[in-house]
């Protein structure tokens, strides 16, 4: 009992880190949670994180995963243009993009299991998969289930019940 | 000091022992990434933005951090801060922040905001920050302290620092509490709080706060150490009453926030040569705080408008005991001050990205009470009746350019129109970041205070008054910020100032009070600061600050009363052994100071501990020991008080349960 208590996980305290570091490790956390069609992951596969925009995210993620593996993969970061080729992503995160090109991003990607990840504020309204915010300092992020269903990403319910709020219900709910 | 020195030294070797040596951020578990803070600061530019590239040094205290030292006042919440020093005179705090804490001088020269909104009275133009601030410390969810001039943003005021106080949302709660606390010196406080958001958008907050407290039952003064006078001693002479509603409602684009604070304070010290000791009609304060602020948010693709209308009103009652000459009966004064305004603003920011941020904006003040009454207990008529009323403006713009991928240029002019005169204001600043992880930053500043509707009242001061000028600062500062590996952030910064004009009471004979107020003092300072925070992993997180300080007035060349040359802080917390549990130790010390009366005091150091445990999922129970060490030391008096220092507490205790419901 007594040392069941020692090996709780430590509760930390408030304490700034960077935007970019923050955002950077927590994508990487929040890709263990998801599940991708086995034929664009295959064993040897690498796993390929697009970077729109946001530069010093895509500096921080690159020195995240630098000497690390996703579920055994290599990981590999790529900057994207807005009109890119986005299919070939696994994860696609997008930093301040109008509304007008989150829409033409879900059109492009027309259903492929790219995980569609943004900062902007209606980026799951208009066709994203999750959109990371602050709130009181702290990072957020809210989960649209349906297009991430439609792109057959699976999504753990341990990461939905961490959400702020979820788009659209799971299935079954209300519509 | 040398027993506050080796506790700290423990508490800083377990913290940095091997075994719990940091973990790197991506192995962090998802749950603990979203109890870090992501380092961004509102009150720099009226906009949220990262430490790193706001035009200002700034610190933050969040709401998890109160909750572990257990503050209970903002003054406990800044006194940790780097470069920030409280003093005490029994009745209020006074904020010393580079090197300047003129005794008597209530915090005129610090701008105290509410979610962006000015809080500063329109008499006295006083920033209260003890209980009398109004809203629980329970109720904070961060506190901004923005070092340096912030005039071409805010106006008056903003001439040392800008204090950002951001409240409880209903998000930030997430269920109910009810709060016990008892303690020392007869303490006690009954606390309820609720906070929900809900699915539709609606954000709710609520929170209620009663505290009462007996002071020191006995407190020695050696300045009435006579017979006549009890032999200096003061008798329950301190207590204190304090209630407090906090509200606050988010629906769509719209949040109100409202709150109303009562503080009475009795006063031990005979301030204003009132009666030593008396028991029957005692010295006593009563503060008063309204506060009501509708604010209107809005984006337009790239734009962000804000419209925001406030009202607030400000009152203190005093009453006054004086002894006649010779066995003549008291005469009772009874002293009433109260102040409201009407505020409108709006605000347009629009971002382009990649390359600048314009922000333009205009705010108009309807001060419909400034008025001072005074009059005697049992008396009919008033002796003095000053009501006043005051209208006044202002337009600013800031522009935040980008060049290149490191450099970033700000610059801003603010013109605030009184019916005295006019005043501009600039501001500029350079900063060059490498990385997101590190800024070297070039700030200049300019700032002023306007005369308060106090130092203008003639009645009292004479009709010389009305040429009073606002006083005005001028400062340059180097800062440099570096966040190391995941788990350190260091800062220093370095500034030299200079602030002209400031108003100085003086003695003339020819007005009611015999004295009055002129622009002449002229100081000069120059400082250096330097600021450790780490998370060194297993829960235990530090903070270490150190500020080196000389400020001078420039005719004597001496340094100010209530300057001290080093201030230094600790605050470490580690989790205890159980899940939610943790242990948090402050330590802060103050090298020597100087007096009105040019006595030196001896340095200040005081040590508090404060225990957070959780029981069961409904139960928490806090517990803390302040100035663990009964460290003895007093804090300089103003020209109000015979006494030339002021005593203050020494150890004191206090518990408290908390009972959660709902909560997540």
């Amino acid at each position: 009992m007594f040392v069941c208590c020692l090996l709780i996980a430590p509760t930390l305290r408030a304490q700034d880190v960077t935007e970019p570091a923050l955002k950077a490790a927590f994508v990487y956390n929040m890709a263990k949670f998801i599940e991708w069609p086995p034929e664009v992951l295959p064993d040897a596969a690498v796993f390929t994180v697009c970077v729109l925009n946001d530069r010093q995210f895509g500096e921080e993620f690159e020195r995240t995963v630098s000497d690390r593996l996703f579920g055994g993969h290599r990981i590999a970061v790529r900057r994207v243009a807005p009109d890119g080729l986005f299919r070939s992503c696994h994860v696609l995160y997008a930093s301040g993009i109008t509304a007008a090109q989150v829409m033409a991003i879900d059109a492009a990607l027309a259903g492929a299991p790219v995980l569609t990840i943004g900062d902007t504020d209606h980026f799951v309204q208009d066709g994203g998969i999750a959109r990371l915010f602050l709130q009181n300092g702290r990072l957020r992020f809210e989960v649209n289930l349906r297009v991430a269903r439609r792109n057959r990403l699976q999504i753990n319910a341990r990461l939905l019940a961490l959400a702020a709020r979820v788009v659209d219900g799971p299935p079954g709910g209300r519509p | 000091m040398t027993r506050v020195t080796t506790l700290l030294f423990l508490v800083l070797s377990i913290g940095a022992s091997p075994a719990i040596a940091q973990r790197a951020l991506p192995d962090l578990t998802l749950e603990e990434l979203m109890g870090l803070d992501a380092g961004r600061v509102f009150g720099a530019s009226d906009r949220l933005q990262p430490v790193t590239e706001a035009p200002a040094s700034v610190s933050f205290v969040t709401a998890e951090d109160i909750a572990r030292f257990g503050h209970r006042t903002l003054a406990d919440v800044l006194r940790g801060v780097r470069g920030v020093y409280v003093s005490d005179d029994r009745n209020f705090s006074l904020l010393g922040i580079r090197g300047f804490g003129k005794p008597g001088d209530y915090n005129s020269r610090i701008l105290l905001l509410v979610n962006g909104h000015r809080v500063n009275d329109n008499v006295f133009g006083q920033a209260e920050i003890g209980a009398e601030f109004g809203i629980d410390p329970a109720m904070f969810e961060r506190v901004e302290i923005i070092r340096g001039p912030a005039s071409a943003l805010y106006g008056d005021s903003a001439f040392f620092a800008v204090i950002n106080v951001i409240t409880k949302t209903g998000a930030s709660m997430h269920g109910a509490t009810m709060a016990l606390e008892g303690g020392s010196l007869g303490r006690s406080v009954v606390r309820t709080t609720g906070g929900k958001s809900f699915a539709n958008g609606v954000d709710v907050a609520l929170s209620g706060t009663y505290e009462r407290s007996s002071g020191v039952d006995r407190l020695y003064f050696p300045a009435f150490d006579t017979p006549a006078t009890n032999n200096g001693v003061a008798r329950g002479l301190d207590g204190q009453r304090v209630g407090q509603l906090y509200a606050q409602l988010a629906m769509g684009h719209v949040t109100f926030t409202g709150a109303y604070g009562t503080r009475r304070k009795d006063v031990p010290t005979a301030s204003f040569g009132t009666t030593f000791n008396e028991q029957q009609f005692r010295e006593e304060t009563t503060d008063r705080h309204t506060l009501a602020d509708l604010v209107y948010r809005r984006s337009f693709g790239k734009s962000h408008v804000t419209v925001r209308g406030s009202y607030d009103q400000f009152s203190v009652d005093g009453t006054y005991p004086l002894s006649g000459a010779d066995g003549e009966p008291l005469t009772v004064f009874h002293n009433v001050v109260l102040g409201s305004r009407w505020s409108a603003g709006t605000k347009l920011t629009r971002a382009f990205p990649g390359r600048q941020t314009v922000t333009a904006g205009a705010e108009f003040i309807d001060n419909i009470h400034q008025d001072q009454q005074t009059g005697i207990v049992g008396l009919p008529d008033l002796l003095l009746d000053a009501p006043r009323s005051s209208v006044q403006g202002a337009i600013y713009a800031l522009d935040e350019i980008k060049f290149g991928r490191w450099i970033m240029a700000n610059a801003g002019l603010r013109y605030d129109h009184y019916e005295a005169f006019p005043k501009v204001t600039p501001r500029a600043a350079v900063v060059v970041a490498p990385s997101a992880g590190q800024a070297f930053k070039y700030l200049y500043g300019e700032a002023f205070r306007a005369p308060s509707a106090y130092e203008r009242n003639t009645i009292y001061f004479g009709e010389n008054t009305l040429a009073l000028r606002p006083e005005i600062i001028r400062t340059h500062e180097l800062v440099w910020e570096r966040y190391t590996r995941d788990w350190l952030r260091t800062s220093a910064s370095t500034y030299w100032y200079r602030a002209d004009g400031l108003i100085t009471l003086v003695l003339d004979p020819s007005t009611f009070q015999g004295t009055t107020y002129i622009n002449s003092g002229h100081v000069r300072a120059k400082g250096l600061e330097l600021e450790a925070q780490m998370r060194l992993g297993r829960g235990v997180s530090g903070q270490l600050s150190y500020a080196l300080q000389r400020t001078e007035d420039l005719e004597t060349g001496t340094r100010l009363a209530n300057s001290p040359a080093h201030v230094a802080t600790a605050r470490v917390s580690a989790s205890g052994p159980w899940s939610r549990s943790s242990v948090s130790l402050e330590v802060l010390f103050l090298s020597h100071r100087q007096t009105l009366a040019m006595a030196t005091l001896s340095p200040a150091a005081t040590a508090s501990i404060s225990i957070v445990m959780p029981m069961g999922r409904t139960f928490e129970l806090v517990g803390g020991v302040r100035n663990l060490l009964n460290a003895q030391y007093s804090d300089p008096a103003s020209a109000d008080h015979r006494q030339d220092a002021i005593v203050q507490n020494g150890r004191t205790l206090n518990v408290g349960l908390t009972w959660k419901v709902g909560a997540k």
